[in-house]
């Protein structure tokens, strides 16, 4: 598909994804099983019913869903630009699954009450781990498929310890609750919960957007970058964090909401000229339309609020996922 | 630029140990200003590992490294990286990205963090792109380049970044002889009419005698021999050093090296 993409200008990709996010908040905030009166919701914010639909309902969660899209497009773009890997990302490398479990044990052992922070430090400190693991085992120059199988391992790893944290879980009903936001959903979110991960989330963002220059000269190799003048052991462990703070924060508010972070950097790379730099601002917009536009079509396929955020990504990205690894089967060994 | 000090590189006693294996011990090597200077020897001589120390990408165990005067570990890495730019072996590139972006990337060095590139970055990238015949490739993109052309790109990038000392690693090995020539041309003149230096890691021993200096000679990880083209390119070192005997012919100021059997 790439030879028939010719790059555009910063100018043009940021008006055409501001744009196509701005329609998109619009029409989550007003999509919804009640018909909003937008004068009553914007004159009496606080008084009338559409009012607090708006306020404490739709906007949170909306805000929750951008927040949510920025995370995951950005360390899915900067894990590819870091492991010069177009097949990397936040959950293939086993980070999301990692932050879930993290958080899940925050909530197992009744950690999550003990201060507004405790959720997302649980998913922060589980998503440093899984990059850390990642690197470890892949090494530096990460193959596609070492990255793939120290992925699948992390991944096996993880599920079967948060298999374990729900077989011993006090009660049907905290297995139900776990079970349910691991799922990864958007929906029910109140706006602490969105206060709780938003600085961690934007401390992840300028991390991680900080190392766009890094990852530039990335493309060249390690040598050639660390002769460019960066120290490339202090601005791995900067990307590493960035992400590990970002996704964790992410994950403990949302759950396990996947591809995003594969999908979107791959959408968008041919238009930004294949350059990592460019593509982390603009994977970061794209991932908060995409997240915006699922969340939109989850909203209307089932008014009800039974289908998850996270089912629908992963039955529109494992595709997707097969169909990359079918275009790329002859560069994989 | 300081005139008072003609050596611009300028390593001393340098030895790299790895996993417990001396790989270098005691190298003692000088650059100086305008000159071009070929580092040869048989594989795992160590070629690499010393231009790696010399470009500050390996500390050295023992030894020390000085860029005109100043000691390397002391310098900040993005101050080197502007006086001294490192050709890798291979030179890979991860993406398809168009030429001239590969070339800007060669400004990264003289880019604060807060600055976009200005006039006289593209300024540099043109002038660049003009040494290394590289403009009119300037919209394709690098992955679909030929070997040559690829080379010429990445050496553009090197002289994006304005450098004094150019290190390079094998750069003509896997070319055609046209591109090799030209490639040998390209760096000689950095030396000779930029008054720039290079240290080039070279196989072709022909290449190496017409286009060189001065040559070191590396043989399992110490300096066999330092000197100019007939000094170093001589049958005792050969025999010596890659175990070979050769034919070398004189002809009218021009030396040549013919590798012709192997003498053990």
């Amino acid at each position: 598909m790439s030879a028939f993409v010719r790059p555009v200008s910063d100018r043009a990709l940021l008006l055409v994804l501001g744009a196509a996010l701005l329609v998109l908040f619009a029409v989550s905030l007003h999509q919804g099983p009640v018909a909003l009166d937008w004068m009553a919701a914007l004159t009496r914010p606080r008084r009338s019913v559409h009012g607090v639909i708006l306020w404490q309902v739709r906007m949170p969660r909306e805000l929750l869903a951008i927040a949510v899209g920025v995370t995951l497009g950005l360390s899915g773009a900067a894990l590819q630009g870091l492991l010069r890997n177009p097949l990397a990302g936040p959950d293939l490398v086993g980070v999301t699954n990692c932050a879930a479990l993290g958080a899940v044990l925050t909530l197992y052992f009744g950690l999550a009450g003990l201060a507004w922070f405790a959720l997302p430090l649980g998913g922060m400190l589980g998503a440093g781990l899984a990059v850390a693991l990642v690197f470890m085992l892949a090494g530096r120059q990460a193959s596609v498929l070492t990255l793939i199988l120290a992925g699948m391992a992390i991944n096996a790893i993880v599920s079967s310890l948060i298999a374990l944290a729900l077989n011993y879980s006090p009660n049907p009903f905290a297995m139900s609750e776990i079970v349910y936001w691991l799922l990864g959903s958007i929906a029910n979110r109140s706006g602490n919960d969105l206060l709780a991960a938003l600085p961690f989330m934007l401390a992840g963002w300028l991390t991680l957007l900080s190392c766009g220059r890094f990852l530039d000269a990335l493309s060249l190799g390690e040598e050639t970058a660390q002769s460019l003048g960066f120290a490339a052991q202090r601005m791995r462990w900067r990307a590493v964090v960035g992400v590990a703070l970002c996704v964790g924060a992410a994950v403990s508010v949302s759950g396990n909401i996947g591809f995003i972070g594969l999908v979107v950097p791959h959408l968008l790379r041919p238009w930004v000229g294949y350059e990592p730099r460019r593509l982390l601002w603009s994977s970061a917009l794209g991932g908060a339309v995409l997240l915006l536009a699922a969340d939109i079509a989850v909203q209307w396929l089932s008014p009800g609020n039974e289908l998850k955020l996270g089912v629908i990504t992963a039955l529109i990205g494992g595709p997707f996922f097969l169909h990359l690894i079918y275009r790329n089967r002859n560069a994989l060994t | 630029m300081n005139p008072s000090s003609p050596e611009l590189l300028a390593a001393q006693a340098v030895a790299v140990a790895v996993e417990g294996r001396n790989i270098l011990h005691g190298i003692d090597l000088r650059v100086r200003r305008g000159e071009f200077v070929g580092l040869i020897g048989p594989n795992g001589a160590g070629k690499t590992t010393l231009l790696r120390v010399l470009a500050g990408l390996l500390a050295p165990a023992a030894g020390r490294v000085r860029l005109d005067g100043a000691a390397l570990s002391a310098l900040e890495s993005r101050h080197l990286a502007r006086r001294l730019a490192y050709l890798a072996q291979g030179a890979p590139a991860h993406w398809p990205l168009r030429v001239d972006k590969v070339v800007a990337l060669g400004r990264l060095p003289h880019l604060e963090w807060w600055r976009q590139p200005g006039p006289a970055d593209r300024a540099a990238i043109e002038r660049a792109m003009g040494l290394a015949e590289v403009a009119h490739l300037r919209e394709r993109v690098v992955t679909t380049l030929s070997g040559g052309e690829r080379l010429r790109v990445l050496l553009a990038r090197v002289f994006a970044s304005e450098p004094e000392l150019i290190l390079a690693d094998e750069p003509v090995a896997a070319l055609d002889p046209y591109h090799q020539l030209h490639v040998m041309e390209i760096l000689r003149e950095h030396a000779h009419v930029s008054r720039g230096a290079v240290l080039a890691v070279l196989h072709d021993l022909n290449l190496a005698a017409r286009f060189c200096d001065r040559l070191v000679l590396l043989d399992a990880g110490r300096v066999a021999c330092v000197g100019g083209v007939r000094e170093v390119l001589v049958n005792e070192q050969l025999r010596r050093v890659y175990g070979v005997e050769a034919r070398i012919v004189e002809d009218g100021g021009e030396y040549s090296v013919i590798p012709w059997k192997r003498a053990r």
